[in-house]
C-alpha cells in the first residue's frame, strides 16, 4: 500500500507538469473528430435470454442476481 | 518457406487453387503453436475445435465459390484477449474476468468470421491493455522471439509475437497509447493503429474510450492492409465510429513515395533515443529520400505535455470503465462476502493487478471534485493543443515519420519497478492517440540484433498515406521474411 | 389548523420528478422499454447488462420526447447538449456509472402554472434532462436489515427524464397540486403514463423552513419514497411539523435524506447511498454530443398537442361550459376526447357534459371502469342523447336505458326503439291516462284545485308510473292544469 502511494506521488508530480501548458485559448477535447447527433431509431431488437444474461454470474437465485447485504 | 511464412495473398491463391486446404493450414498452425508457444507465451488459450470447424467450413466455401471466396477465407488469425469472442473465454489478461464467456462477439470478430477466417485462439496482453511490455498480464509473460529474456512490448504483446513467430497470419490488437505499434516495433512486425473511429470498438473491452482503437498486426504491410480493409467501417453499435469510405488502403499501397513530403518532428528526436535506434531511423530516412520522398523538419511543441495528458485521461476513463467489474454479473466474485462492500473490495483488490489498481486510483483522483479542473479538464485541453500541433504539421507534410520507440526491446523486469520509466516507452506513440490520427509501425532495421520499427503517422483518416510510406520502406529493406530465432525452433 | 397557518416559519419546497418515457425501446439499446410483468433478467442485452465491451447508442425518440416536455414547460433549449457519466457503485447500476446529463442538459429555465387552493401559482423548472433508469432491487423487509438482495436488470436502461423544480412551492398542498398538474401535463403530451404505484413516475422532495419573509434558505432535507399524491402531501406535512418542532425548540436540523414510511406515517433518516457522494462527472466519451437546431425545436413545438390549461379554456369558451365542468372533463385527455366525440355527433355541449359527468361517470365509478373503456361508446351515448334532445325519449327512461346498456353493451338507441320505450307525446293517449288518474286519485285532484300545488306531483307521478315514464311530462302537466282549473292557474 505504501509502495502504491509512493508510486502515485511520483506519477501525480509528473502529470502535474500539465499545469505548465498554456491552455488559455483552447476548449477541451472530450472526443476527437467532429461527430454530432449520432442516434438510432426507436426500435425493439432481440436481446439476451435470461440464461445468456446470467450465465456468467457467480450467484443467482430464481432468475435474479444475488448480492450480499447492501446496508 | 513454410505456409505460415507466406504473405496472405499468396496463401489465399493456394487455398483457392486447392494446392492446400484450410484444414491443413490450420493443423500446421496449431502444431506450430504447440511446439513454439510454450517458450513464448503468446496464446492464453488455443481453440482448436473451433479453428478446425471454421477451417472445414472455409474449405467448403473455397470449393463452392470457385475462386470467388474472400481473400481472407481460410486464413488463420487470432485475437487479443480484450476482444469479446462469443462462447470463448475472454479475460483481458485479468483475473477479474477469469471464466468470463461473453454471450456475444466484437463487431471486428463478426466481420472477420463472415469472411471465413480461422480463429486460432486468444492472445496474451497486459491486463486490460495497460502496459508497454506485456509484463502486466495476470496469467503469463509473453517473451520476445528475438530474445526470450526481453519483453515483447505491450499491451498487444501476444498479438505481435504470434505474427513474429509465424503462429498466425495476422492478429488483432488494440492501441490506446501505442499498444499495437510498440510491440510491432519490438518484435519486427507491422502494426496499424487506425484513425479513431475507423474501426468499431463494439466488443472491445474498454480501456480508455476516447483513445482505444482496434488494429491489425501482420508480417507485411499488405497483409495488414487486407485485414484493416476487412474490419474497418462504420458500425451502428459504436456511436464513435465514423462513416468514412473504406478505400485506398490497398489501391494506393504501391504508389511509392515520390514527391511525398515526410516530416520529422524535432521534439521526437530529443527524447533520448538509443543510438542503435537513431541509426536505424536515419538509415530509413535516407532510404525513403532515395525513393523520392521530400524530408522536412516539423515541430510538435506540445509533445512535452502529451505524456502527462495521456496519463491523466487514460486512467480517468479506465477508472470509470472498470467500475462494471464487480464480480456479480461475471467474474469469480467473492462468494464468502457478507456485505456488498466486502464483495466489491475483495473481488476488485484480488482481481486487479498492481498496474490496474495504480491507474484506477490515479484516474479516480483526477476526476474527483477539486481536482477535475486541474487534471482531467486541463489534460483534455492539452489534448486539443496536441491535435492542433498535428493539424499544423499536416498542412506542411503528408506524413510524419519517427522511430516507434526510443529503444529496442528492454529486458524483462528492467522497468517494472519504475512506472514512469515504463510510461515513457510510449512517448512517441501516445500523441497520435490523443489526436486520434492514424499510425503504422513497420520494421526498419535492427539494433544489436533487436528489431527497430519506423513509425509513420498520417492525418485524420489518412491510413492510406501511412500504409503507402510503410510499404515503400518495406519494399526497400526487405525484412519481412527474416524470422526470429525462436520461430525457427522445431521442425 | 394546517401546519403552516400557526407558524412564523415558511416552508420552501422543490420537487424532483423522474418520469419514464413512453418509448418502445430503452435509452441506449434495443431492449423493450415496457418491462413490467416480465420475468427477471429476461429483458437485457450486453449494453444494458453492462457487459465488458458493450457500447451505448442514443434513442432519438428519447431526445424528442424530452424536448417536447421541455417545450410544454416553457424551457429554453440550448444549441449544444451532451451526456455525462455519473459514477457510483450500486448493484442496480451494472456499469458502475449512470449515463446522465450534468452541466449541459437538454433544457433549462421553464415553469409550470397551476392552481392551488383557488390561487394561481407558478412553479419554476430548473431543468429537464435525460438519463437512464437503474435496475430494481428486491429484499425481504428493509434494505438495512437484509442479508442479501436480489437484482433484476429488466428496467436498467429505460429512458428516464428528470424534471427538477425550483424551490418555489410554499406548502405541502401546493407541492401536491404542482405534482398533479405536472403529471397531467406529461400524460397529455404522451411522454409518460403517470403511474406512480408502478414507479413510472417518481417524486422526491426537498424541503426546508425559514422565517416567514426571509430570503436565506434553511437547512434542506431530501424526502424520498413517496409513492402517491397522498404520501407526498402527508410526508411534507409531517416533515414541516418535524422541522418546525426542532427549530422552535432551538435545535438544528441536519442536511440529510429521509425516507417516508407509509406504514409508520413518518419520515426516517436514511443511511443513503447519496451521502457525501462524489460522482466524478465527466463527459460520456462513447456518445458524441448533440446539436439541437432551432428548426428541430420549432418542429417539436409545432407538434405539441393541446395542453391541459388551453383545453380547459377552450372548453369554457367553445362549449360554454362552467369552470368546474371544464376542469373535470379535461382532467384526463381520454375524458375530453370522449366528450368532444359525443358533441361532434350533434349533442349540445351542456347536455353531453351533464350526462358524461353525471350518469355515465356514476356508472363507471360503481364499476371501477374508465369512461373510454366502458361499454357505452361515445357514438352510443350520442345516439341516446340525440333522442333526449329531440324528445323521442324522456330523461328518466334514458337514464334507465343507459344503466342497462352499460351492463349489456347493447345500443341504447336500439333498445328504446325495439322495446318501444320512446316518449309518448300523443295528447289523446296521455289524456286517457290523465282521466283515469283523476278518477283514481280524486282527493289529490281536489286538493290541487283547493290550492295545494304539491298534490299535482302525485297526480303527474301516477301518470308517469302508468306510462312507465314515457309520457311527456310537459303534456301531462298541461292536461292536468286544463282539467283542474284554478282561479290564478
Amino acid at each position: 500500500m505504501e509502495k502504491l502511494a509512493a508510486q502515485l506521488e511520483v506519477i501525480v508530480a509528473a502529470v502535474g507538469k500539465l499545469a505548465l501548458a498554456d491552455t488559455s485559448s483552447v476548449e477541451a477535447t472530450a472526443q476527437v473528430g467532429s461527430l454530432r447527433n449520432v442516434t438510432r431509431a426507436d426500435e425493439v431488437a432481440p436481446g439476451l435470454s435470461a440464461d445468456e444474461a446470467l450465465a456468467n454470474a457467480s450467484v443467482q437465485v430464481a432468475g435474479f442476481l444475488r448480492v450480499p447485504a447492501i446496508q | 518457406m513454410t505456409l505460415l511464412e507466406e504473405p496472405i495473398r499468396e496463401l489465399s491463391r493456394r487455398l483457392r487453387a486447392g494446392e492446400v486446404s484450410a484444414v491443413e493450414l490450420t493443423q500446421e498452425a496449431l502444431a506450430r503453436a504447440d511446439q513454439v508457444d510454450a517458450a513464448l507465451g503468446a496464446f492464453l488459450r488455443l481453440t482448436p475445435a473451433l479453428a478446425l470447424e471454421a477451417a472445414a467450413a472455409a474449405d467448403r466455401r473455397l470449393r463452392d465459390d470457385s475462386g470467388e471466396a474472400p481473400i481472407l477465407c481460410g486464413i488463420p488469425v487470432a485475437y487479443k484477449d480484450v476482444l469479446c469472442t462469443k462462447g470463448v473465454e475472454t479475460t483481458a489478461g485479468s483475473q477479474i474476468l477469469r471464466g468470463f464467456v461473453p454471450p456475444y462477439s466484437a463487431t471486428v470478430v463478426d466481420r472477420l468470421t463472415a469472411l471465413g477466417v480461422v480463429p486460432l485462439g486468444k492472445l496474451n496482453c497486459d491486463e486490460f491493455a495497460m502496459g508497454s511490455s506485456n509484463e502486466n498480464s495476470a496469467y503469463q509473460v509473453t517473451r520476445n522471439p528475438w530474445d526470450p529474456e526481453r519483453v515483447a512490448g505491450g499491451s498487444s504483446g501476444g498479438s505481435a509475437v504470434a505474427v513474429a513467430a509465424r503462429l498466425a497470419c495476422a492478429t488483432l490488437g488494440s492501441d490506446t497509447g501505442g499498444s499495437i505499434r510498440l510491440p510491432a516495433s519490438f518484435t519486427g512486425v507491422v502494426g496499424v493503429k487506425p484513425t479513431y473511429g475507423r474501426v468499431s470498438r463494439y466488443g472491445l473491452i474498454a480501456f480508455a474510450s476516447s483513445l482505444d482503437q482496434i488494429g491489425p498486426l501482420a508480417k507485411t504491410v499488405e497483409d495488414a492492409a487486407l485485414v484493416l480493409t476487412a474490419i474497418a467501417g462504420q458500425d451502428p453499435r459504436d456511436s464513435t465510429s465514423v462513416m468514412a469510405p473504406v478505400e485506398g488502403f490497398l489501391g494506393e499501397l504501391r504508389k511509392g513515395v515520390k514527391g511525398l513530403r515526410l516530416g520529422i518532428p524535432r521534439e521526437y528526436l530529443e527524447v533520448g533515443l538509443d543510438p542503435g535506434v537513431r541509426a536505424v531511423f536515419e538509415r530509413s530516412v535516407k532510404t525513403l529520400e532515395g525513393t523520392g520522398a521530400v524530408i522536412k523538419e516539423v515541430s510538435l511543441p506540445t509533445t512535452e505535455y502529451a505524456l502527462s495528458a495521456y496519463y491523466v485521461i487514460a486512467p480517468a476513463e479506465v477508472s470509470s470503465n472498470l467500475a462494471r467489474m464487480d464480480g456479480v454479473r461475471f467474474g469469480p466474485g467473492f462468494p464468502e462476502a457478507e456485505t456488498l462492500r466486502d464483495a466489491y473490495e475483495h473481488s476488485r483488490h484480488d482481481g486487479f493487478g498492481a498496474e490496474v489498481r495504480r491507474r484506477v486510483t490515479l484516474g479516480t483522483y483526477a476526476l474527483s471534485s477539486g481536482y477535475y479542473d486541474a487534471y482531467y479538464l486541463n489534460a483534455q485541453k492539452v489534448r486539443t493543443l496536441v491535435a492542433q500541433d498535428f493539424d499544423r504539421a499536416f498542412a506542411e507534410v503528408d506524413a510524419i515519420i519517427s522511430p516507434t520507440a526510443p529503444t529496442a526491446a528492454f529486458r524483462l523486469g528492467e522497468r517494472t519497478a519504475d512506472p514512469m520509466a515504463m510510461y515513457a516507452t510510449d512517448i512517441l506513440t501516445l500523441p497520435a492517440n490523443l489526436a486520434g490520427i492514424s499510425g503504422v509501425s513497420v520494421p526498419a532495421g535492427f539494433a544489436q540484433g533487436l528489431p527497430v520499427g519506423l513509425q509513420v503517422l498520417g492525418p485524420y483518416l489518412g491510413e492510406a498515406t501511412c500504409l503507402r510510406v510503410a510499404q515503400s520502406l518495406e519494399s526497400e529493406v526487405e525484412l519481412w521474411n527474416k524470422l526470429p530465432p525462436l520461430a525457427l525452433a522445431a521442425p | 389548523m394546517s401546519p403552516e397557518a400557526q407558524s412564523p416559519w415558511e416552508a420552501v419546497i422543490g420537487l424532483e420528478v423522474h418520469a419514464q418515457l413512453l418509448t418502445k425501446s430503452k435509452m441506449f439499446c434495443g431492449c423493450r422499454a415496457d418491462y413490467l410483468g416480465l420475468p427477471p433478467n429476461t429483458n437485457t442485452c450486453p449494453v444494458c447488462l453492462g457487459l465488458p465491451g458493450a457500447l451505448p447508442v442514443i434513442n432519438a425518440e428519447g431526445i424528442r420526447l424530452t424536448l417536447r416536455t421541455a417545450l410544454a414547460l416553457n424551457c429554453e433549449i440550448p444549441e449544444f447538449t451532451k451526456f455525462d457519466r455519473k459514477n457510483y457503485f450500486y448493484p442496480d447500476l451494472p456499469k458502475g456509472y449512470q449515463i446522465s446529463q450534468y452541466d449541459l442538459p437538454l433544457s433549462l429555465n421553464g415553469g409550470l402554472e397551476f392552481e392551488a387552493d383557488g390561487k394561481a401559482v407558478r412553479g419554476g423548472i430548473t431543468r429537464v434532462h435525460l438519463e437512464e433508469d437503474t435496475g430494481t432491487l428486491h429484499h425481504a423487509g428493509e434494505i438495512q436489515n437484509s442479508a442479501f438482495s436480489l437484482v433484476d436488470l429488466n428496467r436498467a436502461g429505460v429512458p428516464l427524464m428528470e424534471i427538477v423544480g425550483e424551490p418555489d412551492l410554499r406548502s405541502p398542498a401546493e407541492a401536491r397540486a404542482y405534482l398533479v398538474a405536472l403529471r397531467q401535463l406529461l400524460i397529455y403530451i404522451g411522454v409518460n403514463d403517470g403511474n406512480m404505484e408502478e414507479g413510472s413516475l417518481r417524486c422526491d422532495a426537498n424541503i426546508s423552513l425559514r422565517p416567514a419573509g426571509a430570503d436565506a434558505l434553511g437547512v434542506k432535507v431530501e424526502i424520498k419514497n413517496m409513492n402517491s399524491f397522498r404520501s407526498v402531501l402527508r410526508a411534507l406535512e409531517y416533515e414541516t411539523v418535524r422541522q418546525r418542532e426542532v427549530l422552535d425548540s432551538g435545535g438544528t436540523l441536519s442536511q440529510e435524506t429521509r425516507g417516508w414510511s407509509e406504514l409508520e406515517q413518518r419520515t426516517v433518516s436514511q443511511r443513503s447511498k447519496e451521502e457525501a457522494q462524489e460522482y466524478r462527472y465527466f463527459p460520456e466519451p462513447d456518445l458524441p454530443p448533440l446539436l439541437i437546431s432551432r428548426a428541430q425545436v420549432e418542429a417539436v413545438r409545432a407538434g405539441l398537442p393541446e395542453l391541459p390549461a388551453a383545453r380547459r379554456g377552450r372548453f369554457q369558451s367553445q362549449y360554454g361550459l362552467a369552470d368546474e365542468q371544464a376542469l373535470l372533463l379535461t382532467a384526463r385527455p381520454a375524458d375530453s376526447q370522449y366528450f368532444e366525440e359525443v358533441v361532434s355527433r350533434g349533442v349540445t355541449p351542456q347536455l353531453a357534459a351533464n350526462w358524461q359527468l353525471g350518469d355515465l361517470q356514476g356508472l363507471c365509478n360503481a364499476a371501477n371502469q374508465e369512461v373510454e373503456k366502458c361499454r357505452i361508446s361515445p357514438k352510443a351515448l350520442a345516439e341516446l342523447l340525440q333522442m333526449v334532445q329531440s324528445q323521442e325519449v324522456t330523461g328518466k327512461v334514458a337514464k334507465e336505458v343507459l344503466a342497462r346498456a352499460f351492463e349489456t353493451g347493447a345500443s341504447p338507441a336500439e333498445m328504446i326503439r325495439d322495446q318501444g320505450l320512446g316518449q309518448v307525446s300523443d295528447v289523446d293517449e296521455i289524456g286517457a291516462l290523465v282521466d283515469r288518474v283523476l278518477v283514481d286519485k280524486a282527493k289529490a285532484a281536489s286538493d290541487f284545485q283547493a290550492g295545494n300545488d304539491r298534490a299535482l306531483d302525485s297526480l303527474v307521478g301516477a301518470v308517469m308510473a302508468m306510462s312507465k315514464g314515457r309520457a311527456k311530462a310537459e303534456i301531462v302537466n298541461r292536461l292536468f292544469r286544463e282539467r283542474l282549473p284554478r282561479p290564478g292557474g
